[in-house]
């Protein structure tokens, strides 16, 4: 049973680490359109690939990260790979796929590169213009922080039906493990919600 | 905030959370122990329980938190390469399905078959949402022909409308065990 990862973030002082999420956010959105749009060229998709491996080379990430991270996509892009060769050939299909995986790559930067807790901020801060639209902000705000600790409890939660089920040789039974999990979801969330109540919360 | 807002937003934390955690856990199934992963299931149940409008909060906050840097995505990736590769369309489909499966699950039935029925029409057509996002997603993004993305979804079909049936087990037993959570 896998432990839950909280974030993949290397860290490092490198002016990438130090820029602001929000602008590392504007630049990979400008990058992946640009690089979608324009591209279509395989020295020019070769150019927009290299553009991110610089920046895993002035971040300094460690190859082993970039490998662990950048690796797991193969599989689907070389299947799209093999398709796209049959149905447009060489030079298009090339393009095609290099370009999408400069644009993960750069993604991938980004989260590498950025802690979570400066993220949070950026996304709160983000979604501080829409209160003015009536989006309840700091209702989202506190519905994450929420999410984020309970991952380990509905983990907990998931192992010890698993290990019920398997003391009770249900091995076949998806639904003996579903229903369990879903009901004691369902009274975590309404306890949660009372004791919420109960603090005066949102008064 | 309301006091029925406060409990609906603790049930779309938790389910949130839900999903994320699935992102982890693949459940052994039969005899041999073969790893089947479940978040899209997971993600049309979330609809199925918690109705349209809670479940789509539900799959925007798991998404959101995605967002934050948390690897959430199944296999546990990261959201960021996701949203930037071939996949995008899937991700879309994660939150319009819940909506999709929610509000033909939530219509109200006169007997116990009658909500059967709902809940299966609201898994079924969840299902067919991811799908027809997916393929749109392929679409755009690396170029494919309708035909090649519609053909490309093909191979899942087997094993995900077993998993939806699972779901809607699922949901009926909830339901039945807390029928309050319609009514809210």
């Amino acid at each position: 049973m896998l432990q839950v990862p909280l974030g993949a973030y290397v860290p490092g002082d490198t002016v990438i680490h130090r820029t602001r999420p929000g602008v590392k956010f504007l630049v990979l959105i400008s990058f992946v359109i640009i690089t979608a749009v324009f591209i279509e060229t395989v020295p020019w998709a070769l150019a927009a690939f290299v553009m991110p491996l610089l920046g895993y080379l002035v971040a300094r990430i460690p190859v082993k990260v970039a490998w662990t991270q950048l690796t797991p996509p193969f599989p689907i892009l070389a299947m799209l790979f093999a398709f796209q060769v049959w149905q447009l050939g060489w030079m298009q299909a090339t393009v095609i796929i290099v370009v999408i995986y400069a644009a993960i790559a750069a993604a991938t930067l980004l989260t590498l590169t950025t802690r979570v807790s400066e993220m949070m901020d950026a996304v709160t801060a983000g979604l501080e213009p829409l209160r003015r639209f009536g989006v309840p902000v700091d209702a989202i705000a506190l519905a994450i922080s929420l999410t984020i600790r309970l991952i380990p409890l509905q983990l907990a939660t998931v192992r010890e039906v698993l290990d019920a089920r398997k003391a009770r040789g249900a091995e076949f039974s998806v639904r003996a493990f579903g229903t369990p999990v879903v009901i004691r979801s369902i009274r975590r969330a309404e306890s949660i919600g009372d004791a919420l109540i109960a603090r005066g919360v949102g008064d | 905030m309301s006091s029925s807002a406060i409990r609906d937003l603790a049930y779309i934390a938790v389910f949130a959370a839900l999903i994320i955690v699935f992102a982890f856990v693949a459940i052994p199934v039969g005899a041999a122990g073969v790893p089947i992963v479940l978040q899209n299931a997971i993600i049309i149940l979330t609809g199925l329980i918690l109705g349209g409008k809670r479940g789509v909060a539900a799959a925007l906050l798991f998404l959101l938190v995605g967002l934050i840097g948390l690897p959430v995505m199944a296999g546990g990736r990261q959201l960021l390469p996701a949203l930037a590769g071939p996949t995008v369309g899937y991700i879309v489909g994660y939150v319009i399905s819940p909506a999709v499966a929610g509000f033909l699950a939530y219509r109200p039935a006169a007997s116990r078959s009658g909500r059967l029925v709902n809940l299966a029409l609201g898994g079924a057509f969840g299902l067919i949402t991811q799908y027809v996002c997916g393929a749109i997603g392929l679409m755009i993004v690396t170029s494919m022909s309708l035909n090649a993305a519609a053909a490309a979804q093909l191979p899942f079909i087997l094993l995900d409308t077993v998993k939806i049936c699972i779901m809607v087990a699922i949901a009926s037993g909830v339901h039945a065990a807390f029928p309050a959570l319609t009514r809210r």
